[in-house]
């Protein structure tokens, strides 16, 4: 009796929320309104939605964020999107991630550029020094907090970011890009792009660029890149096929674990991306084939063959779904048998694949959405892993959402967890042998996250997004270290070990809020701010590798002023608390960009960071055991000339 | 007693789930849509006052349906609003709006605008050096649109310059 009553009462209470509540109907607003909304992101669910529809916390960059931003370099593009960790350590190291765990070889973020996977599996992360797209050619990036692994794979833990490049054929023309600065002393790129009718739209760019060392005495970072973008049509859908290739030197020293061969790379890749419309839904293809010469450790040669397979269906009554495929092929091999940094195999290769899927179900004429989702991936040492992910989105009113999901996401060993085997002796009066050794025993780390978002548009031109987190960490990879052995010999020394082991658990929780307010045609406000917490911050290694290197909290804010029709001024203020890991104290600093577009082909911008002058530090580091570079007052000036449409 | 009460809404949860007689229309239709909308309010069409706001589509079927729903109640001016399927090689008569799916064959499509006083919007690449008036395009990840006044004039339409102000171009 009591059971049937509350069972009528359930099903009534739903069906009188749907009759209660206005579907949000677009064409009441106004075009100026219209024409500020976001049309797509791919990140949340691997398929085309709207921003607003995400049910994770994403943030978009545009084009005119890049364009406005002044950025030189692909990592101070990332500054501008929120709850991601950006550290400058010198010229051409960055730190980067994403709630927590900054390191120069942060290891808890997948970065992806047009589906290809940038980061190297020799520590998990990406070598930003080299990983630089042309910043002219990147359509959006779509930053995704959070763990991604349901549909993004191992190393999604922390957050997803996609690189989109521009098609072809949505950049016609000459476009010619030249600056120098007191740091970045002289950058210049040039893009063609064209279509030829019986092959398709193509691109082609040459960029090189030649940055200072911020330290004193230090060399610069010169590097020079080109590549290439073909889009047609084929087998029924559009076909993209693009590559790049890339050479970098850098004459400092760089003292990785003390290993003294100049630092150089050279990278290439080459990427094929299809995809069609079917009957029945949608499939992308993608297939690349990425390769990495490195100066160190020891002349370390890496490639990655990938190919991936994504059915994305059309609307099945009430479900949407997604399914995929994915294989790896991944080898590594060092080439200097002298080199410090050594491994237990000299040359490796693995083979991975994966397979994951998705339905997308909605109630209520689409006011409640539920996603769930899992990837069952296989990886060699670690065996096969489960990331599944249920999330949720309630579109409460017309102007407020709300989104909940709790996801399990994995890390794999990287091969200098895996493989290290660094032997250094130190002759002392009694001498030390030092040894760093990796575990084919390791396992993979593992993420339970708790997230939970809310949307707030109150009118067209304010917009506010805020989420919170709840992380719990096991079996994070650190560092441990054993008590010295003596060895009577002959000879005699002692024995002290390293050893990478899966010793840490903790748990991170955090906030990130950001608020958006178009306040006239020519004023745009933009701030943010994030917090976080972790419970039990692991024990600080012997060795001079901290596993997690964050500041308490971060805030910043843009404005944006479009001061006539031509000229534009564009304002940014941050301040970064302290890390209390190196003693390295909070900053605050003042970014101003000034542009003007002499004619409609032509425009001139000047950028002043630092502007404040206030000398600071924003890392450490780890590679030479010493504070990065101190950041002062910097000119950087540039024109940007486009000949054609 | 109590398994037969939770069988039961479990059976009607499944229900719920399975028959869907409302098909949620994509929210990239419905802003397409939105823009439509929009541009009927800043275009003056050249037709009797007080008959209603004939749109035509030829394919698009997702911003037709979103606009079918969201003009029901709604008016331009005095005018209601009016949504039709077009076939894709039929006269254009009776529409004074004509929407064209990017994916149909537009050129050969345009070619029945001429003699016919109609507005033309499509998201077609090169839309307008085919002959149309407004040319729908994502840029920046926003939606953006441009005018070509020389065929709006020629169809005898008078475009209102907020909508021109608006427009990402304006050809002559």
């Amino acid at each position: 009796m009591k059971a049937r009553r509350l069972l009528t009462l359930f099903i009534a209470s739903l069906l009188s929320t749907c009759a209660a509540q206005a579907e949000e109907d677009l064409t009441d607003l106004d075009l100026a309104t219209l024409m500020s909304m976001d049309v797509t992101v791919t990140s949340a669910a691997k398929r085309a939605q709207a921003t607003a529809d995400a049910a994770a916390a994403v943030f978009v960059i545009t084009r005119d964020d890049i364009h406005r931003s002044g950025a030189t370099s692909l990592p101070e593009v990332l500054r501008l999107a929120p709850g991601l960790q950006v550290a400058r350590i010198d010229a051409r190291s960055w730190a980067i991630t994403a709630r927590g765990f900054n390191s120069r070889f942060a290891n808890k973020l997948q970065v992806l550029v047009d589906g290809r996977s940038i980061y190297t599996p020799l520590f998990s992360g990406v070598m930003w020094e080299e990983q630089q797209v042309p910043l002219d050619n990147i359509e959006r990036i779509e930053v995704m907090r959070g763990p991604g692994g349901a549909l993004w794979g191992i190393n999604a833990v922390n957050g997803v970011i996609n690189i989109i490049t521009r098609a072809a054929a949505d950049s016609p023309g000459l476009r010619v890009q030249a600056g120098g600065g007191t740091v970045d002393s002289e950058s210049g790129s040039v893009s063609y792009a064209d279509r030829i009718d019986s092959l398709g739209d193509y691109r082609v760019y040459v960029e090189h660029s030649h940055t200072d060392s911020w330290q004193a005495g230090g060399e610069p970072w010169v590097r020079t890149q080109a590549g290439w973008r073909l889009d047609r049509e084929a087998g029924g859908g559009q076909l993209s096929f693009q590559g790049d290739v890339q050479k970098g030197d850098f004459g400092d020293i760089d003292g990785y674990a003390g290993s003294n061969l100049p630092g150089s790379s050279r990278t290439g890749n080459v990427t094929l991306n299809w995809q069609r419309n079917v009957a029945l839904g949608s499939i992308d293809a993608h297939s690349y084939y990425s390769w990495a010469d490195r100066g160190m450790p020891g002349r370390w040669s890496e490639s990655t063959l990938g190919l991936d397979l994504q059915f994305s269906a059309n609307r099945i009554g009430r479900h949407l779904l997604t399914a995929g495929l994915g294989l790896r092929e991944l080898d590594q091999e060092q080439r200097d048998p002298t080199a410090l940094v050594r491994f237990s195999d000299t040359q490796s290769s693995q083979g991975q694949w994966s397979v994951y899927a998705q339905d997308e179900i909605n109630f209520f004429d689409d006011r409640l959405r539920v996603i769930a989702g899992a990837k069952l991936e296989d990886f060699e040492f670690t065996g096969l892993a489960v990331q599944p992910t249920l999330r949720t989105l309630w579109r409460m009113t017309p102007t407020q959402t709300i989104w909940a999901a709790v996801s399990r996401a994995v890390r794999t060993p990287s091969r200098i967890e895996l493989f290290s085997n660094v032997n250094v002796l130190v002759p002392y009066a009694v001498p030390v042998l030092f040894m760093l050794k990796g575990s084919q025993h390791l396992e993979e780390e593992k993420l339970n996250a708790l997230e939970l978002g809310w949307r707030w548009r109150p009118n067209p031109r304010l917009s506010f997004d805020a989420s919170l987190y709840h992380n719990e960490y096991q079996d994070l990879i650190n560092v441990t270290g054993f008590d010295p052995v003596f060895v009577p010999g002959p000879p005699m020394h002692v024995k002290k070990l390293f050893m990478y082991t899966n010793s840490v658990d903790t748990n991170v929780y955090g906030v990130e809020a950001a608020l958006e307010w178009a306040a006239t045609d020519w004023l745009r406000w933009q701030v943010n701010g994030n917090w976080h917490h972790m419970v039990n911050p692991p024990p600080g290694a012997e060795l001079s590798l901290q596993l997690a290197t964050d500041p308490n909290g971060s805030f910043g804010t843009r404005l944006r002023f479009d001061l006539s029709h031509r000229t534009e001024l564009d304002l940014s203020w941050r301040y970064v608390d302290r890390l209390s890991n190196y003693d390295i104290p909070s900053y605050a600093t003042v970014d101003v960009r000034a542009g003007w577009h002499v004619r409609d082909n032509l425009e001139l911008s000047l950028m002043m960071n630092n502007a404040l002058d206030d000398d600071h530090v924003e890392f450490f580091d780890e590679t030479s055991n010493s504070l990065g570079a101190r950041f002062g007052r910097s000119f950087f000036g540039r024109f940007a000339w486009h000949l054609g449409r | 007693m109590r398994l037969l009460h939770y069988l039961v809404f479990m059976a009607l949860l499944l229900a719920g789930t399975t028959l869907a007689d409302d098909i949620p229309v994509e929210r990239a239709d419905q802003l397409r849509a939105a823009y439509l909308f929009n541009f009927l309010k800043f275009v003056e069409l050249p037709r009797v006052a007080n008959h209603s706001i004939r749109v035509c589509f030829i394919g698009a079927r997702g911003v037709r349906d979103s606009l079918t729903a969201s003009a029901v109640d709604k008016k331009i001016g005095a005018r209601a609003i009016d949504t039709a399927e077009l076939p894709a090689y039929s006269v254009w008569t009776g529409c004074d709006v004509v929407y064209l799916d990017a994916a149909e064959d537009v050129p050969t499509a345009l070619t029945y605008a001429a003699g016919n006083d109609v507005l033309t919007v499509s998201e077609a690449a090169d839309f307008t050096e085919h002959g149309g008036i407004i040319q729908l395009f994502t840029e920046d990840n926003r939606l953006r649109f441009a005018i070509n006044v020389g065929h709006a004039r020629r169809a005898g339409l008078k475009i209102s310059s907020d909508l021109l102000r608006l427009a990402s171009r304006v050809e002559q």
